[in-house]
């Protein structure tokens, strides 16, 4: 249950920082889709279901708060999640330079899908952000690597600081 | 069957797969249904997923703004007393400079009265608040605070001070709804060149100029820096607002000419917007006696509640009474609505 309420706060997260956030602050953030690195970073941690299902409920979301047709980056990111989760139980993606090629990869996966489904529902599509999607794919890559290290390392690190603290407080107190 | 110590690999297996294929076919389906048409069960997902999730866009925008009031208000405001002189000092310029237009648009519509032209009025107006962006970069749309509730419509026009901004797409939430951008490669706009009068459609492009003329014959003469206005010809804007300039014109290799637009309206920074809430009244043609001293100032025709009338787009300055009428432009392919009748007719 904390799993899902964990991974349902972060994808709503990810959508109002898009959204919101990013809109008010920076104009638009169009370089970074932070909805599909929750979306990766759920299917790495917890698998290929997991990935799946928060990559429906995250691309469906995302389709209703955007001008485009509802279930294409819920379709993209469903797959995306599903890879994923495959990818991180195949193989060990553990260290950074894996984990930033599969944020990297799944970014193209998700932009090819994405791409190819309005090339078949619109007449002239999208067009190919080819330059677009490598930055978006590269900057995706680069902060799914820090969050996920963060998400991994960060408990340990609180952890270990407030260890260090209490000792120090002892130490003075003596 | 196959066996770990956390239990049955394959079974394990198979229903993600089976749930992969359900999940991809809902898809699949989802999006086939919306196709045809955007009508259906898939709207009625879409508008209450929106809905829902605007709540939660309102929530966090009054969040982010609230805390960059904080700066903007109290920290950022230190030493811009002389800069509060100077502008009052621009303001008093300004009053003058108002009452100077007032006086050439009261003798304006006198003369229109003489002319016996029928003349436009403001359209009725209503301020929204730009609460988020898309969180797609392929598309342009953006999330306004205004929703059904407030008299918000599918396919109303929305307007900048600077000039037009888009409209509204899909059906809107309760106290949301979404606004396709000028500027996004689906939208479009009937409109018109203001030096010479000849008609097209722009349309959303990418790259450096977001916006493209088309339809426009390679025999009327073009050149940059010309501002191109929206003609009323769609339906969906008034005549007469402000689209953006030409920055380039070029002979097409057909028929028409290749013209880039560079918007007026700045969309990275779009903070309020207004909504035209009714279409833009005509006045109809005075009576032929009309004397000149019973002329009443412009008025505002606002008779929505909430709404407001105030303008804040300049709308086309007349074409001297003498010109000639606009060149009949190339064949124009958004004209659901019979020509708007405000020009002067010759």
């Amino acid at each position: 249950m904390s799993r899902v309420a964990l991974a349902a706060a972060a994808i709503l997260a990810a959508l109002m920082l898009q959204t919101v956030v990013g809109y008010q602050i920076f104009g638009r953030l169009i370089g970074i889709d932070l909805v599909l690195v929750v979306v990766v970073g759920t299917a790495l941690f917890y698998g290929p279901t997991a990935g799946m299902v928060s990559g429906t409920i995250a691309g469906l979301c995302q389709d209703a708060l955007s001008g485009g047709v509802l279930g294409v980056a819920g379709l993209a990111k469903t797959l995306v999640g599903f890879v994923a989760g495959v990818v991180a139980t195949q193989f060990i993606v553990s260290s950074i330079i894996p984990r930033g090629v599969v944020f990297f990869a799944m970014t193209w996966l998700h932009g090819i899908c994405f791409l190819g489904l309005y090339a078949m529902i619109e007449r002239h599509g999208i067009g190919r952000p080819w330059r677009q999607l490598l930055v978006q794919s590269l900057l995706n890559a680069a902060i799914g690597v820090v969050a996920t290290r963060m998400i991994e390392r960060g408990p340990e690190w609180w952890r270990r600081r407030q260890y260090g603290r209490r000792a120090e407080g002892r130490r003075l107190a003596r | 069957m196959l066996q770990n110590d956390r239990g049955p690999v394959l079974e394990f297996q198979k229903r993600t797969g089976y749930l992969l294929v359900a999940a991809l076919l809902g898809h699949l389906l989802l999006i086939s249904s919306q196709v045809s048409s955007r009508q259906g069960p898939s709207s009625v997902l879409e508008t209450a997923l929106f809905g829902t999730l605007a709540r939660v866009q309102a929530l966090t925008s009054w969040v982010t703004q609230s805390a960059s009031g904080v700066w903007g208000n109290y920290v950022a405001l230190r030493g811009l007393r002389t800069q509060a002189e100077q502008l009052q000092q621009q303001l008093d310029r300004m009053g003058v400079e108002l009452q100077h237009a007032n006086a050439q648009a009261r003798r304006a519509e006198q003369l229109e009265l003489l002319l016996q032209l029928k003349r436009t009025e403001l359209p009725a107006t209503m301020a929204a608040r730009v609460m988020a962006a898309d969180p797609a970069a392929d598309f342009r749309t953006v999330t306004i605070d205004k929703g059904s509730a407030d008299g918000v419509r599918r396919d109303m026009a929305v307007l900048s001070p600077l000039g037009v901004v888009g409209r509204v797409i899909d059906e809107p939430a309760s106290h949301a709804a979404k606004v396709q951008l000028i500027i996004d490669r689906n939208a479009g706009a009937g409109a018109v060149i203001d030096r010479n009068g000849a008609g097209g459609v722009v349309v959303g492009g990418e790259g450096d100029a977001p916006l493209r003329m088309e339809y426009v014959s390679n025999l009327a003469e073009v050149s940059p820096g010309d501002l191109v206005m929206t003609s009323g010809l769609d339906g969906i804007y008034p005549r007469g607002y402000v689209i953006g300039r030409i920055e380039k014109a070029e002979r097409g290799s057909g028929q028409y000419r290749q013209i880039l637009i560079r918007p007026r309206v700045d969309f990275s920074s779009l903070d309020t917007v207004l909504l035209v809430t009714g279409p833009q009244p005509e006045r109809a043609t005075p009576p032929a006696g009309a004397n000149s001293s019973t002329v009443s100032p412009t008025t505002n025709p606002a008779t929505t509640p909430g709404t407001t009338a105030a303008n804040p787009v300049a709308p086309a300055a007349s074409r001297p009474a003498g010109a000639p009428s606009p060149a009949p432009a190339a064949p124009r392919p958004v004209s659901p609505v019979p020509p708007a009748t405000t020009g002067p007719t010759p």
